[in-house]
């Protein structure tokens, strides 16, 4: 939608010397594990974090440094390499890509009614061989996609890339990550930078 | 020495001796021993204290259903070591006595203290004189009870709650459940089985040769895919298959399609005098200690039975050498009067029909009572099966079946009298909490025939047995006192949780939800105080000084984070006419580009929640709402167009969106140094909405006045609010911009005379007496949601206004202070600050209409004396906003 | 919790995943009495019963209808509502 410029994250421009980079809702807790930052597509991505190579186990990983598109109704999907379409319902589904796929996205959407809530959501995503019971420890939520309670607060869950995706209002988005991280922990697993998982990242 | 040499089948593993301590000293069991059989071996039989009288208690089932066994282990109290398996160096103590186990002090209420201690004693004794009440408690609290918690909870455990789904749960893994669980899993189910005991097996591990089909049907079960719990307990069954189950430190919460339930039955005890002396056991207890652990219990045994469960166990006791000195079999020698005498509180000789029979055990086996009450708390109906004499479940809800002795099939039973026809004293019905046949006769006598008052009145089944081996003598004896029959009686409802279980595992992991906005950091980082609004984590103030900071916005510059305000767009063609319809004033005449206050009502014409609105473009509007009233506003507008249809749909950006306040007369300069677009005052007037470029970041900025300053409210999207928030500061340093919070806010829209929804309203304030007429448009062509209601209270009168005021003695009430007029209350302050730009004390009250006059007197308690106060009508500060349009 | 409610779009949620916001209601169609709106705005049926209730869904964020049964708490069945003819 043309309507509202001001959601858009990816719409952010240099303004004389200043460099506008956009921060996930986990990025402090994210600094204070030590993480190395780089950035990407106007976001600062966590991309490593010190000792990440001992949570083989179960990977928690901050991925929120997407664009994300909300469209109404939900319609045709919108396909591609490295685009992830969550059909939420028939009125309302989800576009997420890196931000240097946003434009071809937003080519495919068209005139279709769409959101831009890239700001909206934290997405924090839990692989490994134990991911599932980091999942169950969350959630009661056992297919996939679905919305619903994750650590008491509304979300949705997605599955990819050996594990799942869990999204939820950035406000809150540093409170799941750490019920995400506590129960990974008590598994033998942990936070890991994003470029640590394996086939799935955007 | 009581152990038995090794045989086929025993659970411990003799090449494994593991150590433990007892009361500090060292003892030794083995490898599959429960910490109880280890006890046991070793020579204990005193293992606890009871509850009120504290008469020596020991091993009575073995199966972890009596609270005869609950010990302090490793600083746990109250855990059932009968069940409990014995793992190397664990610290195990007694609990609740004064002294010894073995010498409790506190005996002496059981010889004194019956009159003083009668069921609901407390309503009776220990009551005058009434000052000596917190002594009494202190006493009393001492005296009676289990074992003691660390108040200061040097014990730290975690605990994980698990969500899980399976099409069956089997409840209990004795040889139905299992065969239950196997035909299901063999029909290609996902199947469960959850099992309360060390291992699966149920009463087949008590039994010599059951032993060995339990482990066939273990085997059988894995085989089949078949997945086993145990120790798990069930802890309820709740409505749609929701079974949550205790297992260690796990709350495993199963959602099934269907549930089984194969909880067998509980051999009940028989009421007779002295049934509670330590030697006095249920048989399944004996014969755990035979076959199980390979102990002997006793030298010498009588056995008191109602059916064959009793006469296994006498074979047993005698293949393992206790001599068996007499069988009473009920079904053959009728009703004999039965008396266990002991010394020191444990058995020495059995007196029958007056004859004395020496015994240091005494096996009493009673009615094999169903295990039903998960069914009861799913809904099944209980009867009282007279010919059985035993309480059986009947029309069990779908999705909900019965197998194995829980329905009822057990057996044909001799039917006695539980209590024996006997009338001496110490007849226990309720082992846990201490109440006799006598404390049950008092309670009739007292008027508690129902046996719900009973139940509360002497607190029999409310123990840690909760009911399992109490309830059926209850009810039993009540019977036989009232001459009404059991049916009529009734059982108690059944109730979660089954069995006791921690408060630790019900809380579960200690992670709350909390809400913060994307500047949080930067709060904590210049020092900000944190504060709650709902959910969100809100800077109270940085360096705390209210007053100076908000003093600094109407000197210079301040930026505030108001990034909680609910953000709803409203877009499409009838989004104009939408608004029309749930505000009392109009939207669709609003120019692009321009923003309005709204205050929205519900049909009762009572104010809900408040923002301003601005309009984006010819179809798309931008509401602010309430932080805490963001989700409620987006389900009204969502639920009202589900009623009315209308071309309009609704996004809700709370979070998706940062937003921030720069305000204070320096705030144009400000904007200037961050943004190329047109901040002038002609370029952007007062009440403008307008899309701009802050710090290369697109911004919707609206030009409000909520603080009473000039200033901008700019809206970006979250993960770019450091960027801008930095680049204000940085960009506008040698302009003194400061950061503030939330209480110099509340000063500075109380300077102003502007309302807080909640705070200076209630779920009772309308538009009129809010002092808000000005927004009532009754011209527009739809009933608009509280019109009606807003046009009776203007019909019948205005009986309150809310008005500003202030305290011209200085005097400071408080917010909900009493406004006293001819010594009634007659209204009250809403909102009370001291303002360092007035220098006086400033509020908001309610009052009566009458009153609500420039200058008008009022006075509001303060310290219990009334204060003057006077009326002040509009703004306190710049009343003709000249500051704020500037 | 233990109670499932099934939403129209995305099947069997538990209910805390929705918010139930009671009875539905006729708003009256012209200017009502002081009793005609106190009726309206207070006063529910609340029978023992089959009940039409206004369910949100949170997850899709969704409006949709429900008929619960009060004393057996059985939801029979749910619906999206349809503008009327």
């Amino acid at each position: 939608m043309s309507g509202l410029p001001f959601l858009a994250v990816d719409a952010a421009r240099d303004h004389g010397d200043l460099h506008p980079v956009a921060r996930s809702a986990i990025d402090r807790a994210q600094r204070d594990l030590g993480a190395t930052f780089e950035e990407r597509g106007g976001w600062l991505v966590p991309v490593s974090i010190p000792g990440e190579e001992h949570h083989a186990a179960v990977a928690v990983a901050d991925v929120s440094h997407l664009t994300k598109l909300e469209l109404r109704p939900a319609g045709e999907p919108i396909e591609g390499e490295g685009i992830i379409w969550y059909r939420i319902s028939p009125r309302r589904a989800l576009v997420l890509c890196a931000p240097a796929l946003g434009d071809s996205v937003r080519a495919q959407v068209g005139d279709r009614f769409s959101l831009d809530v890239s700001g909206a959501y934290s997405v924090i995503a839990i692989v490994g061989p134990e991911a599932e019971t980091v999942l169950r420890r969350m959630t009661h939520i056992h297919h996939f996609p679905s919305g619903g309670e994750i650590a008491h607060v509304q979300g949705h869950v997605l599955q990819r890339g050996g594990g799942y995706w869990v999204i939820c209002a950035q406000e809150l988005g540093h409170y799941v990550w750490e019920v995400a991280v506590d129960r990974a922990s008590a598994l033998g697993g942990g936070p890991v930078g994003v470029d640590a998982l394996t086939g799935g990242a955007a | 020495m009581t152990r038995l040499a090794p045989q086929a089948g025993e659970r411990i593993d003799r090449s494994q001796p593991l150590s433990f301590t007892f009361q500090g000293k060292r003892v030794q069991g083995f490898a599959g021993d429960t910490i109880g059989s280890a006890l046991y071996a070793s020579g204990q039989r005193v293992f606890s204290r009871s509850f009120k009288y504290h008469r020596p208690r020991g091993l009575a089932c073995c199966s972890g259903h009596c609270a005869n066994c609950q010990m302090t282990v490793d600083g746990i109290p109250n855990v059932r070591v009968c069940t409990t398996p014995l793992r190397a160096g664990a610290a195990v103590k007694g609990q609740n006595y004064v002294g010894s186990l073995e010498r409790d002090l506190m005996q002496v209420t059981d010889k004194l203290g019956g009159p003083f201690t009668p069921p609901g004693f407390y309503y009776k004794t220990f009551i005058r004189p009434r000052k000596l009440w917190p002594l009494y408690e202190k006493f009393l609290r001492g005296a009676a009870g289990l074992g003691n918690l660390d108040p200061n909870g040097s014990r730290q455990e975690r605990v994980d709650v698990e969500n899980r789904h399976a099409d069956v749960v089997v409840i209990g893994g004795g040889r139905a459940g299992l065969e239950a669980a196997i035909a299901a899993a063999a029909a290609g189910e996902s199947v469960v089985v959850i099992d309360e005991g060390f291992d699966v097996g149920g009463s087949l591990l008590a039994d010599r040769d059951g032993i060995g089909t339990a482990a066939l049907l273990k085997q059988r079960a894995v085989e089949a895919g078949v997945e086993l719990l145990a120790p798990a307990i069930a802890i309820g069954l709740f409505e749609q298959g929701l079974v949550p189950v205790a297992y260690g430190n796990l709350l495993v919460k199963f959602r099934a399609h269907r549930v089984v339930v194969a909880s067998g039955i509980i051999a009940q005890p028989l009421v007779f005098p002295g049934n509670d002396l330590v030697g006095v056991m249920l048989p399944d207890a004996a014969r755990r200690l035979v076959n199980g652990f390979s102990i002997k219990p006793a030298e010498r045994a009588v056995v008191l039975t109602v059916d064959d469960r009793g006469l296994r166990a006498a074979a047993d006791l005698e293949a393992a050498g206790v001599e068996v000195a007499e069988i009473v079999d009920f079904r053959v020698k009728g009703s004999p009067k039965i008396e266990a005498q002991g010394k020191g509180g444990k058995v020495a000789q059995v007196a029958i029909d007056g004859r004395q029979v020496k015994a240091d055990l005494l096996v009493m086996s009673g009615s094999p009572q169903p295990n039903y009450k998960l069914l009861a708390q799913a809904g099944a109906r209980i009867e009282f099966d007279a010919g059985r004499g035993v309480f059986v479940p009947k029309d069990l809800p779908a999705h909900v079946e019965a197998v194995g002795s829980v329905t009822g099939e057990v057996g044909e039973p001799a039917v006695p009298s539980p209590v024996l026809d006997s009338r001496g004293d110490k007849c226990f019905v309720c082992i846990c909490e201490d109440q006799t046949t006598k404390d049950l006769k008092y309670a009739i006598e007292e008027g508690f025939d129902s046996i719900e008052l009973s139940k509360r009145y002497t607190t029999v089944t409310m123990g840690p047995c909760q009911g399992r081996l109490c309830h059926t003598n209850s009810i039993r004896v009540y019977a036989k006192a009232t001459g009404m029959d059991e049916n009529t009686i009734g059982t108690t409802t059944s109730r979660p949780p089954y069995t006791p279980i921690s408060m630790g595992l019900l809380a579960g992991p200690p992670q709350e939800p909390r809400k913060r906005t994307s500047l949080h950091h930067r709060h904590k980082d210049m020092g900000g105080k944190m504060m709650w609004t709902g959910l969100w984590r809100r800077p109270h103030s940085y360096g705390g000084d209210p007053g100076a900071e908000a003093q600094h916005v109407h000197e210079a510059l301040g930026l505030i984070d108001v990034s909680t305000l609910g953000k709803i767009v409203v877009t499409g063609p009838d989004a104009g006419a939408f608004l029309d319809r749930v505000y009392p004033n109009r939207f669709s005449d609003l120019k692009v580009g321009r923003t309005r206050y709204g205050v929205l009502t519900g049909d009762a014409g009572r104010i809900m929640d408040d923002g301003v609105v601005a309009r984006v473009d010819e179809s798309t509007f931008y509401v602010s709402a309430t932080s805490t009233g963001a989700d409620g506003v987006y389900q009204w507008f969502t639920w009202w167009n589900a009623v009315w249809f209308m071309d309009v749909q609704f996004a809700n950006l709370t979070g998706a969106l940062a937003a921030v306040n720069v305000a204070g007369p320096k705030a144009r300069e400000a904007m200037q140094r961050v943004s190329g677009d047109d901040f002038s005052a002609e370029g952007f007037a007062y009440l403008d909405a307008k899309q701009v470029t802050v710090a290369g970041v697109p911004t919707l900025a609206m030009r409000i006045g909520f603080v009473g300053e000039l200033g901008y409210e700019l809206h970006f999207p979250s993960p770019l609010a450091e960027h801008v928030w930095d680049a204000i500061l940085d960009r506008a340093a040698d302009l003194d911009p400061r950061p503030f919070g939330l209480e110099p806010q509340r000063i500075l829209r109380l300077e102003k005379g502007h309302v807080i929804v909640s705070q200076d309203t209630d779920s009772e304030s309308n538009l009129h007496e809010a002092a808000m007429p000005w927004l009532v448009k009754n011209d527009k062509e739809f009933e608009w949601v509280g019109k009606w209601a807003t046009q009776q209270v203007a019909d019948r009168g205005l009986k309150w206004m809310l008005v500003g005021f202030e305290s011209p003695s200085g005097a400071m009430p408080v917010e909900g202070g009493q406004v006293v007029i001819e010594g009634r209350s007659s209204g009250r302050v809403t909102s009370v600050r001291r303002s360092e730009a007035l220098g006086k004390i400033i509020g908001l009250a309610i009052i009566p209409n009458e009153l609500a006059v420039e200058g008008g007197r009022f006075d509001v308690q303060v310290n219990g004396q009334p204060a003057p106060m006077t009326v002040h009508l509009g703004a306190f500060y710049d009343p003709q906003g000249e500051r704020v349009k500037s | 919790m233990s109670m499932l409610v099934t939403c129209p779009n995305c099947g069997p949620r538990e209910v805390q995943e929705l918010r139930c916001a009671g009875e539905t209601t006729k708003r009256p169609t012209e200017t009502p009495t002081v009793r005609e709106l106190n009726e309206y705005v207070y006063f529910r049926r609340n029978v023992w019963g089959s009940q039409r209730e206004w369910w949100f869904c949170r997850c899709c964020e969704d409006w949709f209808l429900a008929e619960r049964h009060t004393y057996t708490n059985t939801v029979e069945q749910t619906w999206h509502p349809e503008p009327a003819a």
